[in-house]
């Protein structure tokens, strides 16, 4: 097992580096460069200047050579400087992806809160009416674009009703917990949305399977109460999929909160890397980036970890 | 129950799927919805109007005569660009579903086919593709300046270059799905007797792959490719949303929205509209891919009745 781990790590390892290649690659192929936007704010600059920042930034190298500059520096935990916001990118950053990992753990909780009963009654009653409406809303919840379900939110309960606040993360002047919870309620339920629908189909799908397996069969057989069946000998084994699959799927609940942080101006990792990209903050925006990748492939390390303690018919001893 | 032989698998395909409400109306409501969107260019002409045709005189107006859903904030008729906007990403999202389906088909057959290596390197790719978080690449992606990379700006600044910029990026990035699917079915296939006739028949593996594996593996290529036309169009419809997508003056429905959220108060019918038919048009193929996944797993079951 400790070996798989240090095995899936080091592969992580070498996915982030090619990663973090390829988007320096990329970013240095966005419109414009840091000279042109320092010249741009300063007419007066003259051309010995700009030689000089040229040299100061490494414009003017070859970019395996300042792609190489750039990551001797990060190992020793220099990121730079962000443009926009002149600090220390970590700074911007850390509080950042604590505000993200909040509104994507609460949305994550609620999810799962709702997902696991819900597919389960829908596997429990195939063909019942309110397993048909469950199937269909699972339907719209994955179809809905995001983007569009937060401006409904923002339309029914902020422009028409006025209860819920449209951006934002506090009151200015109050920051009491129940003002941030207040403010949090429209961004978490944008974002549990499709999670909810995604998850209950799993759940659904995987229970459905468990449920013809024999030994279910044995167990009421028994005499088991059907509410221990169902929670004890099934779920069990049903949630097995599911578990990886939530944790494989943690790519895109980021890319779901990217939107919602953009559409209710909440200040997580999405709406800064965003930000970063139109705004041309290079340093931002990599690391950004690639702190994201980073919490997706960590993710996926946990996914494998979790399947193999959850079955304990796997052995990846055996695989490797 | 009465017995039903069919000739062919294909006829008790069809059969089945027209057996099924779902897929009936999903296909109806979209062929409706493309022979509406086919049609708008005659619309176009009667009313002697394009999409892009400013009206500051009659900026939000509300539904008359002359704009049968009215104007947006420069007094554009809204129909037209729903239209328009339908046009383009309708188009995106069956193109850019083809091609990815496309690429996905050859390398999912190869890495099952082959095995090995070959698969291992195939498939560790379309894992870190699948794994990664796909919007804020996909930010990037449609952000890089493409005269940096030697495309004349003369092509970029014509209007559908970034409908075809979309449709490659989206491509790029959509295949694994399919490639894991085509390949998990191929490697059953790989095992049947006729594999090995084929190939003791002195058959190359161009010729096995695409001759004899591919016919059989189409009902996962087919499933795979419509559930992925309505991914495709909400992918499209978050990036042109996001302002990095289609760009104006070509309409999408997707930048029809990115105004929508500052007007919200002012006017909500320019949020509804758009996002009304996105919603409809992803549901329905959604519906229908899963009807098409039903129908094709219980297909074999049914001809043996």
């Amino acid at each position: 097992m400790i070996r798989f781990i240090i095995n899936r790590t080091c592969q992580s390892l070498i996915i982030l580096l090619v990663m973090s290649f390829f988007i320096f690659l990329l970013l240095g192929l966005m419109p414009g460069d840091p000279i042109d936007l320092l010249v741009g704010s300063n007419p007066t600059i003259s051309s010995e200047d700009l030689q000089r920042l040229k040299e100061l930034y490494d414009i003017d190298k070859p970019v395996l050579e300042r792609y190489l500059a750039w990551i001797t520096n990060a190992v020793q935990g220099d990121f730079g400087y962000s443009r926009l916001f002149a600090q220390p990118v970590m700074d911007i950053l850390s509080p950042r992806l604590f505000n993200s990992i909040t509104i994507m753990s609460v949305s994550l909780a609620l999810a799962l809160l709702v997902a696991i009963p819900t597919g389960i009654y829908a596997a429990t009653h195939p063909n019942s009416l309110l397993e048909k409406a469950i199937n269909f809303l699972c339907f719209a919840g994955i179809s809905i674009p995001p983007f569009w379900l937060a401006l409904l939110f923002i339309l029914l309960f902020s422009v028409f009703a006025g209860i819920l606040p449209a951006s934002g993360m506090e009151t200015i002047g109050d920051g009491s917990l129940i003002d941030r919870v207040h403010h949090m309620i429209l961004p978490v339920a944008t974002l549990s949305m499709a999670t909810i629908a995604g998850y209950t189909r799993h759940v659904s799908a995987s229970m459905t399977e468990v449920l013809q397996n024999d030994y279910i069969r044995t167990a009421r057989a028994k005499g088991l109460l059907e509410k221990s069946v169902l929670w004890r000998h099934a779920l069990k084994n049903a949630l097995i999929p599911v578990v990886t699959i939530i944790a494989l799927d943690f790519g895109s609940l980021f890319s779901g909160a990217l939107i919602t942080e953009t559409m209710f101006s909440w200040l997580g990792m999405g709406k800064t890397i965003y930000d970063a990209i139109i705004g041309n903050d290079y340093n931002l925006a990599l690391i950004g980036l690639l702190l994201a990748t980073v919490l997706t492939l960590t993710a996926n390390i946990m996914a494998d970890i979790a399947y193999a303690t959850l079955d304990p018919r796997i052995n990846y001893q055996k695989k490797n | 129950m009465r017995k039903r032989i069919f000739k062919t698998q294909k006829s008790a395909f069809f059969v089945k799927v027209f057996n099924t409400p779902t897929a009936v109306i999903s296909l109806s409501f979209l062929s409706l919805m493309i022979l509406i969107i086919l049609l708008g260019p005659i619309y176009e002409y009667l009313r002697a109007a394009d999409s892009t045709r400013v009206d500051l005189f009659n900026r939000f107006s509300g539904p008359t005569g002359t704009y049968i859903l009215g104007t947006d904030e420069l007094g554009r008729d809204l129909m037209l660009r729903l239209l328009n906007g339908g046009e383009v990403s309708l188009s995106i999202g069956l193109i850019a579903s083809i091609i990815a389906g496309s690429i996905g088909t050859v390398l999912g057959l190869t890495s099952g086919y082959f095995g090995g290596k070959i698969d291992s390197i195939i498939m560790r790719f379309a894992d870190t593709i699948i794994s990664l978080p796909l919007l804020p690449l996909l930010i990037v992606l449609t952000a890089i300046d493409l005269s940096k990379l030697g495309i004349p700006q003369t092509y970029i600044d014509m209007p559908f270059f970034s409908t075809f910029k979309i449709i490659i990026i989206i491509s790029l990035v959509g295949w694994p799905t399919i490639a894991r699917l085509v390949r998990a079915s191929t490697l059953t296939v790989r095992e049947d007797d006729f594999i090995q006739v084929a190939l003791a028949q002195g058959y190359g593996p161009i010729r096995i792959m695409f001759k004899h594996v591919l016919p059989n593996v189409t009902s996962p290529i087919i499933v795979a490719t419509t559930l992925g036309i309505g991914n495709i169009i909400l992918f499209e419809s978050v990036l042109s949303f996001l302002g990095l997508g289609i760009q104006p003056p070509v309409a999408s429905w997707g930048n029809m929205l990115t105004g929508a959220q500052e007007l919200i108060y002012e006017d909500p019918k320019l949020a509804i509209w758009p996002g009304t038919l996105i919603f409809l048009t992803v549901i329905t193929f959604n519906f229908l891919g899963d009807s098409l996944q039903r129908a094709f797993r219980t297909r074999s079951i049914q001809i043996i009745n």
